[in-house]
């Protein structure tokens, strides 16, 4: 069962992921914004550009999603310094952020919450090819007008 | 390290090095004298052999004397003459110079030292100066030839004269070398009796200094073991020591029997100790941990930020048998100990109450018992209204979703999209209360308060997306929860017969027939809900119903029964009055509140909502308006009854200023202008203080409606 | 000095690369646990940074085996994985220290910095 501990724990992951590409930025950071957390409809086709997928066993089953639009990964692959932004870069960075995310995750929900390495898919997500829980909830965000969002199916 | 011991225990070395060296002085002393007393004791035999010597030659003298005045045979004297004489002055002559004697007891030679005392120097002098006496008298005799009568008078006549003389002198020296003998015995004895008094004396210096010693270090041992029981017992932190073999030290803080309800902590191995209270995982990781700050690769600085014992969980059984949920909180601090050993320190500090004070602990247990009362207020209800219900409650929280969702496309809608959800989720929580489904009210009202939260937030900062998480998250809940009771609806239903679990409901007084279409029969729920509702009020009133004893079609029934839930709320928390004021203005005790449907048959509607209560109260709406800034003074002053009406109907005004389950939030009227919008009617409200207000809402009924509504005033 | 990456992504292989002063005279990649242990058998790195999650062989399996081969290389771990008991294994497996992902350049050199420091001081 999703508990608020879990949704917190992720608006904080992406907090701090992204005020790490912002060093250069004001402090209140706010180049990052995250939207209201909706869920997802049933059945229906989610998810932008690219996604990385990261399976989660242990104590609690199920996928982590983080799906973004190209012109984000650009964004941020343009901050590391990359001046590749081809789709072999963008792949290897939406699953890395992925795996960074649900990886920071087990500072609260602990060792037991097991994650896969990253898989990647290009363009959206068909629900049918994961076993979702019913309405998982989706955190859209924007950086610096570039939208993504964290998919949380546990 | 050497300095160290040296400077500890000089006291002991110095005493031990004088110990020695007492004992040794009397030893070399001992050894010493005791070969003197050997050498003296030869002397005096040599001395005493001499006497002996000096009898035996005037004896053999004699002897000569006598066997040469008869003729006889004297040889044998001469030769025992010649021997003693021999021994004699050889001795005498090593006494007076030092030389080779034969020894009295062995036979064989042995060097002696020249007498250097006074009073044996002056015995022997005497003795040497008579001596040359006898060696002339002698000497004749000592030759090989025949003795003459004139040799063997004179020597005779001197040696009977001198013999004596010679014999006391010789007894003399004997007496003297007893007393250096004797002198010597006694500095012996007493160069002993004063060494080992020494030792002595040192020895019980030695053993009354380590006592004293031993003494005063047990008295600070206690003293330290005094204070640190002292400390242990008071501290109010579970404390102990963990050694490298990570065991359990026997001094531990007494506190830490009272955060683990155990009195067996001592000598315990870490690892079943732990596993008392924590899973096996927790209790592997802690070890891990814990074994880092005995592993040399690692800086224990680079460490502390990564303990795994930070407010865990622990399961505590008391001594009453009751199982304790705690939560603690474990610091660690390597130790290097006197002994060389290194230790681990560790904290144990109980902040169960903080964490619950912070958590939600306790939600979980109400949490059951809202869902067994969700399953037994649901299963009365018919299957069609619950269905209804289910229907109307999904479509609303798709609609509050997509209200969440849009809110990410314009970043500033914020006030708007809260307004909108929260009419959303009022005209559930009026539904829900109309079917007597308090749990699931309960749940709108929490929404309701979560909603209000925010808003209040935004009032004074700027809310982002994240703060909508609760709203979310119980959105989340309800769908569940819908979901859940639909599937299990449906497997009652297919076990036959979940509609017959409630009786049929008859306190519906349904004027003018006698019928109740049972497609009708959540209106007829009306007059219960009334009544709940009144309760909650502390009033009294009869809900009438006209013009539902013809079929309501199921859409319209959906448009219209939110509204006079609304409505009838409306009325309860504003209009009637109690009964106590209603005597006073002469009114029946109880309230009158009437709904009539009535149609032209060509799809001409007219809903009437009527009650007998205070009518609107149109100077606490001017005071309100003010107040929450939508309008200044003047033009409030300005406005008239129509005006005040109409604000009425927009957000975020109520004459209560309690919120409860009923009202309080200024949403119903809104949620009524609303659903009259979406019938694309017209909504017209007359009202006179204190004796009625209508509420008339006309409409076609046919296509949907457009947004084009009005709202007419008339008194 | 030479330094050793190793991470299953590129892209926090070359923000590693670009991030770390001039400290090393040579950096070399690897891209998972059997990679890096040729690079350590070949090339002997004194300092190595070490991803967890990788496919192949993990970060734990690589550190066991390369304290073996090369017990006074200088490892520490980047990961996501931010929970303490990954943390612990980690140390427990003979890594110096430990950074979270993500990490700020000045994060980094101070982690290798403070690694480094430690060996001179001890």
């Amino acid at each position: 069962m999703i508990e608020r501990k879990h949704i917190d724990v992720f608006i904080e992951g992406l907090r701090h992921y992204f005020s790490h590409l912002d060093l250069t930025a004001k402090d209140d950071n706010d180049s990052l914004y995250i939207g209201a957390p909706y869920l997802m409809e049933t059945d229906k086709e989610a998810g932008l550009d690219y996604t990385g997928v990261i399976s989660i066993s242990g104590n609690s089953t199920g996928h982590i999603f983080f799906s973004a639009k190209s012109s984000l990964l650009n964004f941020i692959l343009l901050k590391y310094g990359e001046r590749d932004f081809s789709e072999l870069f963008k792949r290897d960075l939406v699953g890395e952020v992925a795996n960074t995310l649900a990886g920071n995750a087990r500072k609260v929900l602990g060792s037991e919450f097991h994650i896969s390495p990253p898989k990647v898919i290009n363009g959206k997500i068909n629900p049918r090819n994961y076993r979702l829980s019913s309405r998982c909830y989706i955190l859209p965000m924007r950086w610096n007008s570039n939208k993504a969002e964290l998919i949380i199916s546990i | 390290m050497f300095r160290s011991i040296f400077g500890k225990y000089r006291f002991l070395v110095v005493s031990i090095a004088l110990f020695l060296i007492f004992d040794l002085g009397v030893l070399t002393l001992n050894f010493y004298t005791s070969g003197k007393i050997a050498e003296q004791t030869e002397l005096i035999n040599l001395a005493a052999r001499q006497s002996t010597l000096t009898q035996q030659m005037s004896k053999a003298t004699l002897y000569i004397k006598a066997q040469k005045l008869q003729q006889w045979v004297y040889q044998s004297g001469v030769d025992e003459l010649k021997e003693h004489y021999t021994i004699f002055d050889e001795t005498l002559s090593a006494f007076t110079g030092g030389g080779l004697v034969e020894s009295v007891e062995t036979s064989l030679p042995i060097e002696i030292n020249a007498l250097t005392d006074g009073d044996g120097k002056a015995i022997l002098d005497e003795a040497n100066r008579l001596w040359a006496g006898f060696q002339v008298a002698i000497a004749p005799l000592m030759v090989d030839t025949l003795i003459t009568d004139d040799e063997i008078r004179p020597a005779s006549a001197f040696i009977a004269k001198h013999n004596v003389d010679m014999f006391n002198h010789m007894n003399a020296l004997t007496t003297h070398f007893t007393e250096v003998a004797e002198r010597q015995t006694t500095l012996l004895r007493r160069a002993q009796i004063i060494g080992i008094g020494l030792a002595t004396i040192n020895f019980f210096v030695i053993l009354f200094h380590f006592i004293r010693q031993l003494r005063s270090r047990e008295r600070v041992i206690q003293t330290k073991q005094y204070e640190s029981d002292q400390i242990l017992s008071t501290i109010n932190e579970g404390v102990f020591l963990v050694g490298r073999d990570l065991v359990m030290s026997g001094q531990y803080s007494k506190h830490l029997e009272t955060v683990f309800a155990t009195q067996n902590v001592s000598g315990q191995r870490l690892e079943s100790f732990l596993s008392n209270y924590f899973p096996t995982k927790t209790v592997d990781t802690a070890l891990e941990f814990v074994r880092l700050y005995f592993l040399d690769h690692i800086d224990s600085s680079l460490i502390a930020d990564v303990n795994p014992l930070k407010k865990v969980e622990a399961n505590i059984v008391l001594e009453n048998g009751e199982l304790q949920r705690k939560y603690l909180d474990f610091s660690f601090a390597y130790l290097q100990t006197d002994s060389g050993k290194p230790s681990l320190l560790v904290t144990v500090n109980d902040i169960t109450a903080g964490v619950l004070l912070e958590g939600k602990e306790q939600e979980s247990a109400g949490e059951l018992e809202q869902k067994i009362s969700l399953i037994t207020q649901t299963l009365p209800i018919p299957e069609k209204e619950l269905q209804c219900f289910f229907d109307e409650s999904l479509a609303s929280f798709d609609s509050i979703n997509t209200l969440l969702k849009d809110t990410g496309r314009v970043t500033d809608s914020y006030e708007n999209t809260l307004t909108r959800i929260s009419r959303e989720a009022h005209k559930l929580k009026g539904n829900a209360a109309a079917l007597e489904l308090d749990w699931f009210a309960n749940r709108m009202h929490q929404f309701e308060d979560s909603l209000e939260a925010i808003r209040t937030r935004s009032r004074v900062s700027r809310v982002s997306g994240e703060d909508l998480l609760p709203l979310t998250m119980q959105l989340k809940e309800c769908y569940d929860d819908i979901e859940v009771l639909s599937e299990l609806k449906k497997k009652l239903l297919s076990y036959g017969g979940a509609n017959n679990v409630k009786p049929p409901l008859n306190r519906v007084e349904n004027v003018g027939s006698d019928k109740q279409p049972i497609e009708n029969k959540r209106w007829f729920g009306l007059v219960n809900y009334t009544n709940r509702v009144a309760a909650e009020k502390d009033v009294v009133v009869d809900l009438k119903l006209r013009g539902f004893n013809k079929i309501v079609p199921a859409p319209l029934t959906e448009k219209l029964y939110p509204i006079v839930v609304q409505l009838v709320r409306n009325s309860v928390s504003h209009g009637i009055e109690s009964q106590l004021t209603r005597s006073n203005l002469k009114k029946p005790n109880h309230g009158q509140i009437s709904v009539s449907l009535s149609d032209d048959r060509k799809g001409n509607y007219r809903l009437l909502f009527e009650d007998d209560g205070r009518g609107f109260d149109y100077e606490a709406i001017r005071t309100d308006i003010v107040k929450k800034g939508l309008i200044d003074e003047a033009a409030a002053m300005a406005l008239g009854k129509t005006g005040l009406v109409r604000y009425a109907f927009i957000d975020s005004i109520s004459s209560h200023s309690v919120v409860d389950t009923v009202s309080g939030r200024g949403v119903g009227l809104p949620l009524v202008w609303e659903q009259v919008r979406q019938l694309n009617g017209k909504l017209k409200v007359r009202s006179v203080q204190n004796e009625f207000t209508q509420f008339i809402i006309d409409f076609k009924y046919e296509a949907q409606s457009k947004d084009n509504a009005t709202i007419q005033k008339a008194s | 000095m030479k330094l050793l990456i190793v991470d299953d992504s590129l892209i926090i292989r070359n923000k590693i690369d670009r991030c770390i002063l001039q400290r090393f005279s040579e950096v070399m990649h690897a891209e998972n646990g059997k990679q890096a242990l040729e690079v350590v058998i070949a090339n002997k790195p004194d300092v190595i940074t070490m991803d967890l999650t990788m496919p192949h062989m993990s970060g734990n399996e690589a550190v066991k085996e390369i304290i073996k081969i090369a017990p006074n290389t200088r490892i520490f771990v980047v990961s996501a994985l931010a929970d303490k008991a990954t943390a612990i294994s980690a140390l427990t497996y003979g890594a110096n220290g430990f950074l979270c992902k993500p990490f700020s350049a000045a994060e980094l050199n101070s982690a290798i910095e403070r690694i480094i420091n430690v060996e001179l001081s001890a």
